[in-house]
């Protein structure tokens, strides 16, 4: 082994100790409003009525649930990625991240519009906020925790981008590609944040509706 | 001011304990294998060029790693829809178990967290 390579790993070792103890420091944000829920909610959570579609009849827990199978999804395209340039196959490697990227919208807008964008009026979707940030804790921790969650949904796409772009002018090797790696590991740590979230907003607890809190 | 306590400092407590420990259990129930990687890595050397198309399509070990990858992917599915179920029956104490599960998957086979103390590069 050169003595470059192994720099190189030694360097690799390190930069994976402080990007691990950098999670542990976005932990206590993460933590504190997974607190904030717990505390504030209780055993209580807000709720949509369930919605019509034409003839179709959605319930108001469906939608998280696939988003979030979405968000899974990504997170095996992004393992995929990394394995693909571990093996040196470029091609695969684009693809991808670039599912990654479209799976991670799709979350994204999801949450966004489900969120943020849209209410049901006597079980029919109408454009506007079901909750806003000011409606009493209810109100504000939603937001927090989701607006938080996006954040670095949106800082994770603009992340595997720059990786997209740079392994397309043909930067990372199978030795070398930290880069790739770092921003894996990025992504699996916004999914493992979402699957702490997840259950919070919409599964544990009795589902009120916000209006009045 | 129990309730507090609890809240503030228990809870978090608990629940960042569980994880480490889940992650932690997993390093040891399946630690890396970093001497039996670097033997595999050395005969796949020796045995076809280290880089090209070849070399993309053949290696043993990456078609592992994606069976991996899938195999975790299909384990978070199940672990989300009984997730989704248990909540219709409110049993949230069941719910955390199943949260511990889907983030020590998601830290141990996605984040690689075993590999933070590998002394040898076996990625």
């Amino acid at each position: 082994m050169t003595a470059v390579a192994e720099s190189y790993q030694v360097q690799t070792r390190r930069n994976r100790m402080g990007f691990w103890l950098f999670f542990l420091s976005e932990s206590f944000l993460f933590g504190g409003l997974l607190v904030a829920r717990y505390y504030l909610w209780g055993n209580t959570r807000p709720s949509m009525e369930d919605t019509v579609i034409g003839p179709l009849h959605i319930s108001y827990q469906v939608i998280p649930l696939m988003i979030t199978a979405v968000l899974l999804l990504s997170s095996f395209f992004m393992n995929r990625a990394e394995v693909a340039i571990a093996n040196d196959d470029r091609k695969t490697f684009s693809r991808s991240i670039l599912l990654t990227v479209l799976m991670g919208l799709i979350f994204l807008l999801g949450v966004l519009i489900f969120e943020w964008g849209w209410k049901t009026v006597d079980g029919q979707i109408v454009l506007g906020r079901h909750i806003s940030p000011t409606d009493g804790v209810f109100g504000a921790v939603l937001y927090g925790m989701t607006g938080m969650h996006a954040l670095h949904v949106v800082s994770g796409l603009v992340l595997l981008m720059l990786v997209w772009n740079l392994g397309r002018k043909g930067h990372f090797s199978p030795e070398k590609h930290w880069g790739v790696e770092a921003t894996a590991i990025y992504w699996h740590y916004v999914d493992l944040v979402w699957v702490f979230f997840y259950p919070a907003i919409y599964l544990i607890g009795v589902g009120v509706h916000a209006a009045g809190h | 001011m129990e309730h507090l306590f609890l809240v503030f400092i228990a809870l978090p407590l608990v629940v960042g304990g569980a994880v480490l420990v889940g992650a932690w259990l997993l390093t040891k129930i399946m630690p890396g294998d970093a001497a039996a990687a670097k033997a595999a890595a050395a005969a796949q050397a020796a045995a076809i060029p280290a880089h090209g198309p070849d070399y993309a399509r053949l290696t043993p070990r990456r078609k592992a790693a994606l069976r991996t990858g899938i195999v975790v992917l299909l384990g978070l599915a199940l672990l989300t829809i009984v997730e989704f179920f248990l909540a219709a029956l409110g049993s949230t104490a069941l719910m955390f178990v199943i949260i511990i599960l889907k983030a020590a998957l998601i830290m141990y086979f996605f984040m690689h967290i075993a590999a933070v103390w590998r002394t040898e590069e076996a990625h």
